[in-house]
């Protein structure tokens, strides 16, 4: 079944990293309470999801997990923390597509072809991590001749793409993933909107939160050619917060909120 | 004292050193169909004796409009230097003289700085030539935004610190009395 473009707007957010289980992950709940605080009096009818895999994740990150652990509690730390978020990459890497990751991108995949299929317009929300998985997934879908059909946005599984403290433009992501899928000649385009705070570490590989200089993290995935059929925004935001908290204060920040207002709306 | 006790003291350390400002300008003018609509502009910058100062794109919300507008910091091609803009985005904007986009995708510019640390009050000016697209099946709402025009808009800025950008950020304006 086509999207209709009339019905409800869904928002599927993917989380990052976390600790706990499945049953701990509540940032939907965050993102829909962002949503409607930011949305004030304007109608418009939507809801929030949450696309759980910490459990799967837990496996999958284990290595990563355990050496945080260690490192918090090691005087030597500090010199191996840069290691500890170059491992965070080879976990992702390596999985590429087979194990955890390789489910955890199926999961994804069968989760956005689901709500597809109810017809309702979907727009993702992706945290850290988690943007990597959906944006493999985005184009993977992309590459179906069945999906994503430039000139009808009915035939789109996802209308939209919203990243948060994204380590997509680190090398260790970059690499694998040479560009987005291209959408087609002429018509439509795909947006995709990246929000990252200078001094969130897990954006800039520094794991002392030296603020990034650049304005393109997301943007490197386009030429300056057009034709792809791609919008990409990196919006680098202050999220009144330092370091590691800054990683986390995206979910309740304004700026956020008004823009996936935006997004959803059209 | 053991080492989560010190990192979590550090972070909070880190935090407490950093002041956090809001920039606030609320106006009345026309819309881009129009309509003589309030206006909501804010930014927000934050500065750290560790980091320096980081700042948000201005952002600029219409009642009864749920286009959301950013003036982001940019560098001018080929250049070192920076800029505030408006990215038009295709599909979405136009040109107010043609049906594209202007080639350089800029949709408006903020005059009063080229960084948006630098940028403060006690007012700003700023330009918008670009329309927003009508007739999307897809747009549910009211996608109107500030009217293009030749003259830059001057609006006065009200600054204030925060501890909270949540709570303290001013929203869209209501719609309400345009119902």
């Amino acid at each position: 079944m086509p999207v209709n473009p009339r019905n409800p707007r869904k928002i599927l957010v993917v989380h990052g990293v976390e600790t706990g289980t499945d049953a701990d992950q509540h940032q939907d709940l965050l993102i829909h309470d962002l949503v409607a605080d930011r949305l004030g009096d304007l109608d418009i009818s939507f809801s929030a999801e949450l696309y759980r895999y910490e459990d799967i994740n837990d496996q999958a990150l284990a290595k990563y997990k355990l050496l945080i652990d260690l490192i918090i509690k090691t005087p030597v730390g500090a010199a191996l923390a840069n290691t500890a978020i170059d491992l965070v990459g080879d976990v992702v890497i390596a999985l590429v597509d087979t194990g955890p990751a390789h489910e955890i991108r199926e999961g994804l995949r069968t989760r956005i072809e689901t709500e597809f299929a109810a017809g309702n317009p979907l727009y993702l929300v992706a945290h850290s991590l988690g943007s990597i998985y959906a944006f493999d997934v985005v184009n993977q879908l992309m590459a179906q001749p069945s999906y994503f059909d430039r000139h009808d946005r009915t035939t789109w599984p996802v209308q939209g793409l919203m990243t948060l403290g994204s380590p997509i433009g680190l090398p260790m992501f970059r690499k694998p993933r040479p560009s987005v899928t291209v959408l087609g000649n002429i018509g439509n385009y795909f947006r995709w909107r990246n929000y990252w705070d200078r001094t969130d570490p897990v954006v800039s590989g520094s794991f002392y939160g030296k603020p990034l200089e650049t304005y393109v993290r997301a943007e490197s995935y386009i030429s300056a050619s057009t034709g792809r059929g791609w919008t990409i925004r990196d919006r680098s935001v202050d999220t009144g917060k330092q370091w590691l908290l800054a990683h986390t204060a995206y979910w309740t920040l304004p700026i956020v909120g008004d823009d996936l207002v935006d997004m959803i709306s059209s | 004292m053991n080492w989560k006790t010190v990192c979590v003291g550090i972070v909070l350390l880190l935090a407490g050193c950093a002041t956090t400002t809001i920039y606030t300008s609320h106006f009345e003018a026309q819309n881009s169909a129009g309509q003589n609509r309030e206006f909501v502009l804010y930014w927000n910058t934050t500065t750290s004796v560790f980091s320096g100062t980081k700042a948000s794109p201005v952002t600029l919300l219409t009642q009864c409009s749920s286009r959301t507008i950013e003036y982001e910091e940019r560098p001018v091609a080929g250049q070192s230097a920076t800029q505030i803009v408006f990215r038009g985005e295709p599909g979405f904007d136009t040109s107010a003289d043609s049906t594209e986009l202007p080639p350089s995708g800029v949709c408006g510019r903020v005059l009063s700085a080229d960084r948006l640390q630098n940028l403060s009050g006690p007012r700003i000016q700023f330009t918008v030539s670009c329309n927003p697209v009508s007739g999307d099946p897809f747009t549910v709402q009211d996608n109107n935004y500030l009217q293009a025009r030749d003259i830059p808009y001057i609006v006065d800025i009200t600054a204030m610190k925060t501890k909270d950008l949540t709570t303290d950020t001013p929203h869209r304006p209501s719609c309400t009395v345009h119902n």
